[in-house]
């Protein structure tokens, strides 16, 4: 013989809780203008901007010809923000020497921790 | 010929009309009784419901642009600035009644719930003590942690091992944290959390091994 059981029992549900992460835009880091001079380089990109809360920084990359990278635009030499809405950095150790390459990556920085970044730019060497 | 046939019969049947009418007269005497009735007064019957709802004032969330470090303002680190979500919900059956919940998390592509340290972390309080979901874990009927798959319904948490009786109110409090180490593949990324609360009628259901904050596998929920 088959019994089926049954109990009283009721139910509700909660909406749906929802939750987003942020975004880059653009969700690809613009390469960067490079300009030689005599002794200096002259870095310049469209800014990046973050969806969230953070604001975006910017690691500055000098690429030599055997691929060797070192971080440049740091300190009082920081990337800021021109008055037509371009970020423009100056690389002083550069020797305007016109075989180096130059990327930067967006990099979001929240209690001094980098946390979401973009793929660096693509590399651009100078004029 | 037909003539003197009819007239026998007719007598005959004039004597059977006769006596028809004495057994009549008979019967219904013998069928003439005393009699009476009474009707109890009426057993009735009703049944205990069990029945749940939403209370009032609950905070559903929906929290855009998340970023590493953000949280909710209980949750204990981060940075404590967006707002915890709530969901209340009251017990209104006539019967006495467990209370457990279901908790459900999805995610889209990317998903921000990983089920691991590196993506959305949620807390989920009953009354602000029964602990349903810590983190990416919950409590299996052992009592051992175990993880939140996503998309995988974590069921019967058992609220509270008292039962609940009419209009006896539950609040469910999720915190959540977006950690700083956080991946990258996660920018952009969904996910929702979506309580069920379901009650079930505690005569004839003993609550066994379970415990409160506990998947409770000793009760049919129905």
């Amino acid at each position: 013989m088959h019994v089926t059981e049954s109990v009283f029992a009721a139910v509700t549900s909660s909406t749906p809780n929802q939750f987003v992460g942020a975004t880059f835009v653009p969700s690809i880091a613009p390469t960067v203008n490079v300009v030689h001079q005599a002794n200096t380089t002259t870095l310049s990109w469209q800014p990046v901007s973050v969806t969230g809360a953070g604001v975006v920084s910017y690691v500055v990359r000098r690429i030599s010809p055997n691929g060797t990278a070192v971080i440049v635009c740091t300190g009082v030499d920081a990337p800021v923000m021109q008055p037509d809405g371009e970020m423009l950095c100056i690389d002083g150790g550069s020797g305007g020497r016109r075989n180096l390459s130059y990327s930067q990556q967006p990099v979001v920085v929240r209690n001094g921790v980098a946390t979401w970044s973009l793929e660096p730019s693509r590399p651009v060497r100078g004029l | 010929m037909n003539a003197t046939l009819k007239r026998p019969l007719a007598m005959f049947g004039g004597g059977l009309a006769a006596i028809g009418a004495v057994g009549v007269l008979t019967l219904g005497a013998t069928l003439s009784l005393f009699s009476d009735s009474d009707t109890s007064a009426s057993n009735t019957f009703v049944a205990g419901t069990v029945e749940v709802g939403p209370d009032g004032a609950s905070t559903t969330c929906t929290v855009g642009q998340i970023m590493p470090g953000d949280s909710s303002a209980n949750f204990g680190s981060g940075s404590g600035g967006l707002t915890p979500c709530a969901y209340n919900v009251v017990y209104t059956g006539t019967a006495a009644a467990w209370l457990a919940v279901d908790v459900l998390i999805n995610g889209g592509t990317p998903n921000l719930f990983t089920g691991l340290s590196d993506g959305l972390q949620f807390r989920v309080l009953a009354d602000g003590t029964t602990s349903i979901v810590n983190g990416t874990s919950f409590a299996d009927s052992a009592g051992s942690s175990a993880t939140v798959v996503s998309g995988s319904t974590v069921s019967d948490i058992l609220v509270s091992g008292t039962p609940a009786v009419t209009n006896d109110t539950v609040q469910f409090n999720i915190d959540y944290l977006l950690p700083l180490l956080a991946a990258n593949s996660l920018q952009g990324g969904t996910a929702d959390i979506t309580l069920t609360f379901h009650a079930v009628q505690s005569a004839n259901q003993p609550i066994g091994s379970c415990q409160a904050g506990r998947q409770c596998l000793d009760i049919t929920w129905g």
